[in-house]
């Protein structure tokens, strides 16, 4: 088991913080369709995101894996993915659902759960494709 | 007969001089260094101080206003504090190299200084190994064994008899060690600007709650509101700003520093000193800047 790197955690956070960046720019863009509930969701995922990034900037969480590198690799590109994703997405409720999963992920990624993290790469793979299939 | 006599008095003191440094760059240079370290303590916010705005706002933000209109008189007791452990160490270790740094130019000052009686120096974190040992920032192992030889560096110019000739092996001893220290430095104070940044956005989230909470707001409210964060995001960035002179500051004190390394044994050289004074002029100008980026009464100026 090894730590990730400054530089990898660095990556990660910034991952992190594009994905709050991308959701608040989806619920400013279509803020009157959202219900109220749906506006505290999406308030939430970006608080929690930047919470995370927050984190690990200060490396306040030092999560440790086998293979970091590839680890750190998965994780940046799964937030990239669903920040993308956020460009293309109509519906509503997918790009909730976007949000949500990526919150998962980095709490996953907290607390150096890798069964966790490899589901949430799952679904939010799934998730990618039902939305292209859409 | 007499040459015979000269020569070994010549060649003796043509080895001292080569074995000696030129004091007054190095005292200029550690000077200019001591004052602009200081001014890492003086900056407007620490790691925990961000943390503890965060999980304060974080609280207020998921008060349920509508049905409890007040909140305790101990609310800030009763706020969640998982992570502040982390942060303050965060700090410490930030205040425990910066101390550190700051009694080796303080020492490198008092070795250089010309005509006045030698002020030992002494360190003054006897328990900086136990930072280290519990730092939230990540430090390799070399970085760790470089603290601790400057520590015992510091603790021997404090005590033994380093003047000018030592100076020179002083500064060889120390250099990739000071600039191990330095480095570390500079990043955990990157890192502190991304977290100010990072509050920023946290920031604009609160001002979006009030809006999505209350859907009675009128009109001008809503605009004193957006007021009120643009305000906010202001008063950030030139926080932001003040830590980021401070990197800036920290990173001329790096390079200024290997030029004096690269060059201490000819210190005597003109372009070398202007090189030098180059350097601790910049220091004194980011001094300045980082001076006019302080809080005044919870505002900035200018």
């Amino acid at each position: 088991m090894e730590d990730f790197t400054p530089e990898q955690l660095v990556a990660i956070a910034n991952g992190y913080r594009s994905m709050a960046r991308a959701l608040n720019e989806f619920q400013v863009m279509r803020w009157s369709e959202f219900s109220h509930e749906q506006q505290l969701d999406l308030n939430a995922y970006q608080n929690s995101l930047l919470n995370r990034a927050q984190d690990l900037q200060t490396m306040a969480v030092r999560p440790a894996f086998k293979n970091t590198a590839e680890m750190a690799e998965g994780i940046q590109r799964a937030t990239q993915e669903a920040k993308n994703s956020l460009k293309r997405i109509r519906n509503l409720t997918l790009a909730l659902n976007v949000g949500a999963i990526t919150v998962a992920l980095a709490s996953y990624v907290a607390r150096a759960n890798l069964q966790g993290i490899q589901t949430a790469l799952r679904e939010l793979s799934n998730l990618l494709v039902t939305e292209e299939e859409g | 007969m007499c040459m015979k006599r000269f020569y070994p008095f010549l060649f003796f003191s043509w080895f001292s001089l080569s074995g000696c440094v030129n004091l007054r760059p190095i005292n200029v240079f550690s000077t200019s260094a001591v004052s602009s370290l200081q001014q890492g303590a003086l900056l407007p916010v620490t790691f925990t101080s961000v943390y503890q705005q965060r999980v304060q706002d974080d609280s207020l933000n998921r008060h349920p206003f509508n049905r409890i209109p007040v909140i305790g008189i101990d609310f800030t007791d009763r706020v969640r504090r998982d992570s502040l452990r982390s942060y303050q160490l965060a700090d410490t270790l930030t205040e425990a190299g910066t101390a550190l740094l700051t009694n080796y130019f303080k020492a490198l000052t008092n070795l250089s200084t010309t005509g006045s009686a030698f002020v030992p120096v002494r360190l003054k974190s006897p328990t900086f190994e136990q930072f280290l040992q519990n730092s939230s920032l990540k430090l390799t192992a070399d970085q760790v064994i470089s603290f601790n030889r400057v520590i015992n560096l510091v603790g021997a110019a404090a005590t033994g008899n380093y003047r000018r000739r030592q100076l020179s092996s002083v500064l060889d001893q120390s250099y990739s060690d000071l600039r191990g220290l330095l480095s570390v430095l500079i990043f955990a104070h990157q890192r502190l600007a991304e977290v100010v940044d990072i509050s920023r956005e946290q920031q604009y989230i609160y001002y979006k709650s009030v809006l999505i909470n209350d859907k009675t707001l009128t009109y001008s409210r809503k605009l004193d509101l957006a007021r009120q964060w643009l305000q906010t995001a202001k008063s950030i960035g030139q926080t932001r700003q003040a830590v980021l002179t401070y990197v800036k500051l920290l990173s001329t004190m790096r390079t200024g520093y290997a030029v004096l390394y690269e060059n201490h044994r000819q210190l005597t050289r003109k372009e070398t000193l202007a090189s030098i004074g180059t350097y601790a002029s910049t220091l004194q100008q980011l001094r300045t800047d980082l001076e006019q980026l302080k809080p005044v009464y919870g505002r900035f100026y200018p």
